[in-house]
C-alpha cells in the first residue's frame, strides 16, 4: 500500500494505528536526516520523536498530499529550529526552507525525444572532468555500486558518491541549457 | 546508445524499506541491489540526507536497535494518545450525566419553591 493510500484509509477509518504504520516506514530515514544535521544520536532520536508527535497532531487535522515531502520538511524544520535555539551553525542547505513539496516533474524531459535526450546526455558526459566522467560512466552505464567503483578507481566511497552526485548535477545543468538554446 | 543514461535525469520517489537500508549500510546487499539503492539515493533529496546521516553511525550493527527503539516509542505514543482520547470521551460522558442530574435537581428545587410560595400566599391550583 502506498503512503497516499494509507493516508486515505486513515481519513476514512480514523484508526491511529494506520498513521503509526505510515510513520514507522520513515523512522530510520528520519533518524538519518536528524543525524545529518544534529550530529548526535540522542539528539537525532529526540528529533524523530518530535517529528512523530507533530505528525500525530497535524495529520488528523490537515490533508497532506505528498507525505514524504511533508515529513521531510517537518524534520528539517525541527533541526533548523533546534540549531538556531542552541546557537549552533546552521548549514546553508537547511536554510533553504522551501524544499520541493512535490516530486520533481519529468514532463519536460519526456517531451524531448528520447534519442535526442540520450545524445545530449552523452555530450554532457564528455564535458565532465575525468573523475566525474569515470564514476558516472561506471555507475550509470555499467551499473556498478559505490563499493565496486571505489575498488576499481581507488577513490574513497565518499569521493565516488560526490563525483557521481556532482557529475549528475552538471549533466542536468548542461542538458537544461541545451534545451533552452 | 545506452538507455541507462536516461537514469541520470531521473528523479522519482520510490518507497524504501528500513531493513533494506540497514542491510545496505551493513554491506549485506548484492552489488546490483546496492547500486539500485544508491541510484535512488541520488534521485531522492530526503534519502540523500538520510543516508549521509546514517553513514555517521559508526557501529552499523546498532542500526536495527535504533530503528526498533524509535518504533517502540512511537507505539507508546500511539497508545498514550488512544488512552487520552478515551479519557476525554469518558470525561465528556461524565459531564453529560452531571449536567442532567443538576438540571433535574434544579427543576425539583424550583418546583418546591414555587409550591411553597403559593401555599404561603394562599394560592391554589
Amino acid at each position: 500500500m502506498t503512503d497516499q493510500e494509507l493516508l486515505k484509509l486513515y481519513a476514512s477509518q480514523k484508526d491511529q494505528q494506520l498513521l503509526g504504520s505510515l510513520l514507522q516506514r520513515y523512522s530510520l530515514l528520519l533518524f538519518g536526516v536528524c543525524m545529518k544535521y544534529l550530529k548526535n544520536e540522542e539528539l537525532a532520536k529526540d528529533g524523530v520523536q518530535q517529528v512523530f508527535l507533530k505528525a500525530l497532531q497535524e495529520l488528523p487535522r490537515y490533508e497532506v498530499t505528498y507525505f514524504k515531502s511533508w515529513i521531510y520538511m517537518v524534520a528539517k524544520n525541527y533541526c533548523l529550529m533546534y540549531l538556531r535555539d542552541h546557537n549552533k551553525h546552521v548549514p546553508d542547505e537547511l536554510k533553504e526552507q522551501h524544499s520541493k513539496v512535490v516530486p520533481e516533474d519529468n514532463e519536460r524531459e519526456e517531451k524531448l525525444e528520447k534519442e535526442e535526450l540520450l545524445e545530449l546526455i552523452e555530450q554532457g558526459i564528455e564535458t565532465l572532468n575525468t573523475e566525474q566522467k569515470d564514476c558516472v560512466t561506471l555507475f550509470y552505464l555499467e551499473k556498478k555500486s559505490y563499493q565496486e567503483i571505489s575498488d576499481r578507481t581507488g577513490y574513497s566511497l565518499l569521493q565516488v558518491k560526490s563525483h557521481i552526485q556532482n557529475g549528475k548535477r552538471n549533466i542536468r545543468i548542461w542538458v537544461e541549457r541545451r534545451k533552452v538554446v | 546508445m545506452n538507455k541507462n543514461l536516461l537514469d541520470i535525469l531521473q528523479s522519482k520517489e520510490v518507497p524504501i524499506e528500513n531493513q533494506q537500508v540497514i542491510d545496505y549500510l551493513q554491506g549485506n546487499l548484492k552489488p546490483e541491489v546496492s547500486q539500485e539503492l544508491e541510484q535512488q539515493e541520488l534521485e531522492d533529496e530526503m534519502m540523500r540526507d538520510a543516508m549521509d546521516g546514517l553513514r555517521e553511525v559508526e557501529d552499523t550493527s546498532r542500526l536495527e536497535m535504533i530503528a526498533r527503539e524509535m518504533n517502540q516509542t512511537l507505539q507508546k505514543k500511539l497508545a498514550a494518545q488512544k488512552n487520552k482520547h478515551k479519557e476525554v470521551r469518558k470525561w465528556k460522558d461524565m459531564n453529560w450525566i452531571s449536567l442532567s442530574i443538576a438540571t433535574v435537581l434544579l427543576i425539583v428545587v424550583i418546583c418546591y419553591l414555587v409550591m411553597k410560595y403559593m401555599k404561603k400566599s394562599g394560592l391554589h391550583f
